[in-house]
């Protein structure tokens, strides 16, 4: 399934952009291709395109001032395509606001994957007052959690957790992200505070905890609650 | 008195021509009195044979000075005291005027000779100042230690009036001529000062006691500077050869990165049973175009390093500059505006290797491809004496200045690189044309574009010209 929508697609290797048009209108997208940080500026800028895919490497830039440049008008998912040795970036790029990344070289099943999944985050990002996902069931307005029916008692900060996790399902938040979002500014470099409360919300909501279905980590990078 | 070696020995300062002058100047004032004898009484021209001794005293120093008195009171005697004509004195008064005067000029000279003493001792002050302002600037400017060295000894020697004074940074003991004076910092020998034995005791006691002090101290701050140099230059090697390596990697990853990217994404690509004929095409045709790039690249490495390795032997014949640079065009990727050749009719042969020389022109024919734009990219050549010039020009953004001989070196890549060369082709170029005899250069006005500028030489005795067809060539 996918939800169509016209993607920007914008790398500085022609050849890379060619394939990657070839392959997401095959998948039913419409494309516009960018070869630098200024074109893709320019490009979304003129007419709003539904997501982004932006290289992190590009000549008059990078991927990160792009990413921060537009989440000054727009929430549109951004994925970041980059490669190793760019972990710095890519953690830069994602607390910018990018919603996830692709490493190169990827195959088209996984690109198109991903982009549908953060395409779905932003149709899906309402605030809405109760979510079921499988066996897990949350309510916002209520503050209560249900695991198969059965009540699970979330601390506040548990709480505070899995809202911003949920509210961004499909999205891959940074350490960084979620520590600003739940313990505040003074908080962003505390990782070891984080992973100890994850565990705890893996606990209490995970079916099996040691292999979480809900919130799955990315190494070295952050969390994510499957969409 | 123990600062006579000051003097600096000026030819006047002879003591004959000291003598010559006070038996000259006595007897011109002695004339120029007889003369005025009617006039004025002797008694009162008397005084002017001070003139006489205030000359030679503050000339020619005290003895020569208290012989004018002396020849300057017999004068007088002689020619103007009564009885004239002789050396007696026939009145007492005349005694006490001889003797008063003899008295004057003897103060005279003693007072004259001590003025000239302390402007001459003044005067070596200032030598030595300057000495010492002149081993700073040789010592902690801009060469090293031991450059500086033999300047400093001539400086010491000529100050000082002395024949040779060498300074080394060793302990080099006394020889038979010479006596070595130590330079000692902080207890430690830091080197030695060598001086001829047979020069004056003075100059060398002034050496000892007021140079070798300041010669010390500049000596070690020379050499701590100097210290301090090797290990920025060291640190900066370090710290270079580390940002070198860093960049190949990077290059060589993104180099191979990016081709696999493209090529990964185009062949899983090709699976999808949705893909159009023209779709499937295209897709083919990035990953063609991408596995060239990647067997180029292989290429470029393995050239840099037999080019590195010294292993790039040309085998050189005789071949035609026009059929190489069109068979390099033929290689390159076309700028948009494509290759304006004109080569002109009457270019020797080279003697090269040929397909060494097609390599370097193609990938400066690339390179100025890739910032050509929209402009074409010409190529003109030229025979001038004994050397062919061949210019491949862009009228892209330029190289700034300071770019203009690191864009030869591997993995070296402009700031904005359209097409994103792999930074390799340029310093295989050179490589190339270099080892067939030739150089290679880049010029260029920033904002107007670039030439790259190829010297090839043509050997003695080339045929005037060949074509491609030429039976003459191989």
């Amino acid at each position: 399934m996918n939800a169509g929508g016209r993607i920007l697609v914008c790398d500085d290797e022609p050849q890379i952009l060619r394939a990657l048009g070839v392959i997401l209108r095959d998948a039913g997208f419409d494309v516009v291709t960018a070869a630098s940080a200024g074109e893709a500026l320019d490009a979304s800028a003129v007419r709003p395109p539904d997501a982004a895919i932006l290289d992190l490497v590009l000549p008059d830039g990078d991927g990160v001032d792009v990413t921060r440049a537009i989440r000054e008008w727009s929430e549109m998912p951004i994925l970041v395509l980059s490669a190793v040795g760019e972990e710095e970036e890519k953690i830069r790029a994602l607390d910018a606001g990018a919603d996830d990344y692709v490493t190169k070289p990827f195959g088209p099943g996984e690109l198109v994957a991903r982009l549908n999944a953060i395409l779905r985050r932003t149709s899906g990002e309402r605030d809405e007052p109760k979510l079921v996902v499988g066996e897990l069931e949350v309510d916002f307005a209520a503050h209560s959690v249900a695991l198969s029916g059965s009540p699970v008692h979330l601390t506040p900060t548990e709480f505070e957790l899995l809202r911003s996790l949920v509210r961004n399902r499909g999205r891959l938040m940074t350490h960084a992200t979620l520590l600003r979002e739940v313990w505040g500014l003074a908080h962003e470099d505390d990782t070891p505070l984080l992973r100890a409360h994850v565990a705890n919300l893996r606990r209490k909501i995970e079916p099996e905890p040691s292999n979480p279905r809900f919130v799955t980590t990315d190494p070295g990078i952050g969390y994510r609650f499957a969409s | 008195m123990s600062d006579h070696f000051l003097m600096s020995r000026r030819p006047r300062d002879s003591p004959v021509i000291g003598v010559a002058v006070a038996v000259a100047s006595v007897a011109a004032i002695t004339a120029a009195n007889f003369a005025l004898r009617e006039v004025a009484p002797p008694v009162s021209t008397g005084v002017v044979y001070l003139l006489a001794v205030l000359l030679v005293s503050s000339n020619w120093g005290l003895w020569p000075g208290l012989l004018t008195s002396f020849l300057s009171a017999g004068a007088f005697n002689f020619f103007h005291i009564h009885p004239t004509g002789a050396f007696h004195v026939a009145d007492g008064g005349n005694w006490v005027a001889l003797a008063v005067f003899l008295i004057a000029a003897g103060v005279t000279s003693t007072l004259a000779h001590a003025a000239r003493e302390r402007t001459e001792e003044a005067e070596q002050r200032r030598r030595e100042a300057d000495l010492t302002t002149e081993m700073a600037r040789l010592l902690l400017g801009g060469s090293s230690i031991e450059e500086s060295l033999p300047a400093v000894g001539r400086g010491i020697a000529d100050a000082f009036g002395v024949e040779s004074v060498t300074v080394e940074l060793s302990w080099i003991d006394s020889g038979p001529r010479s006596k070595a004076l130590p330079l000692v910092v902080d207890g430690d020998r830091i080197g030695t000062v060598l001086v001829p034995r047979d020069a004056e005791r003075a100059s060398l006691d002034a050496i000892r006691d007021r140079v070798l002090p300041a010669l010390e101290t500049l000596v070690a701050a020379a050499k701590r500077r100097s210290e301090l140099e090797s290990q920025l230059i060291e640190t900066k090697a370090l710290r270079r050869s580390d940002a070198v390596q860093k960049a190949l990697l990077r290059a060589v990853s993104h180099d191979l990165r990016s081709p696999l990217t493209a090529i990964t994404a185009a062949v899983r690509g090709l699976g999808s049973d949705t893909l159009s004929e023209a779709a499937r095409d295209e897709l083919a045709a990035v990953a063609a175009s991408e596995t060239g790039r990647l067997s180029r690249l292989v290429d470029n490495l393995l050239d840099l390093s037999r080019l590195q390795a010294g292993r790039a032997e040309p085998r050189a014949s005789w071949c035609s500059l026009e059929e190489i640079v069109l068979a390099a065009a033929d290689a390159a990727q076309q700028p948009a505006a494509g290759f304006d050749i004109a080569l002109g009719d009457e270019l020797p042969g080279l003697n090269c290797d040929a397909a060494q020389l097609e390599r370097a022109i193609a990938n400066v024919l690339e390179n100025s491809a890739r910032f050509a734009g929209d402009r074409p990219v010409t190529v003109r050549a030229r025979a001038a004496g004994a050397w062919v010039t061949l210019r491949v020009s862009d009228s892209g953004p330029g190289i700034p200045r300071e770019e203009l001989e690191r864009i030869f070196e591997p993995f070296h890549r402009a700031a904005e690189r359209p097409g994103g060369g792999s930074g390799l082709g340029l310093a295989i170029a050179r490589g190339f044309v270099e080892a067939n005899g030739g150089r290679l250069r880049a010029e260029s006005v920033p904002g107007r574009g670039s030439t790259f500028v190829f010297q090839l030489p043509t050997p003695r005795g080339a045929p005037a010209r060949t074509r491609p067809r030429d039976p003459a060539m191989t």
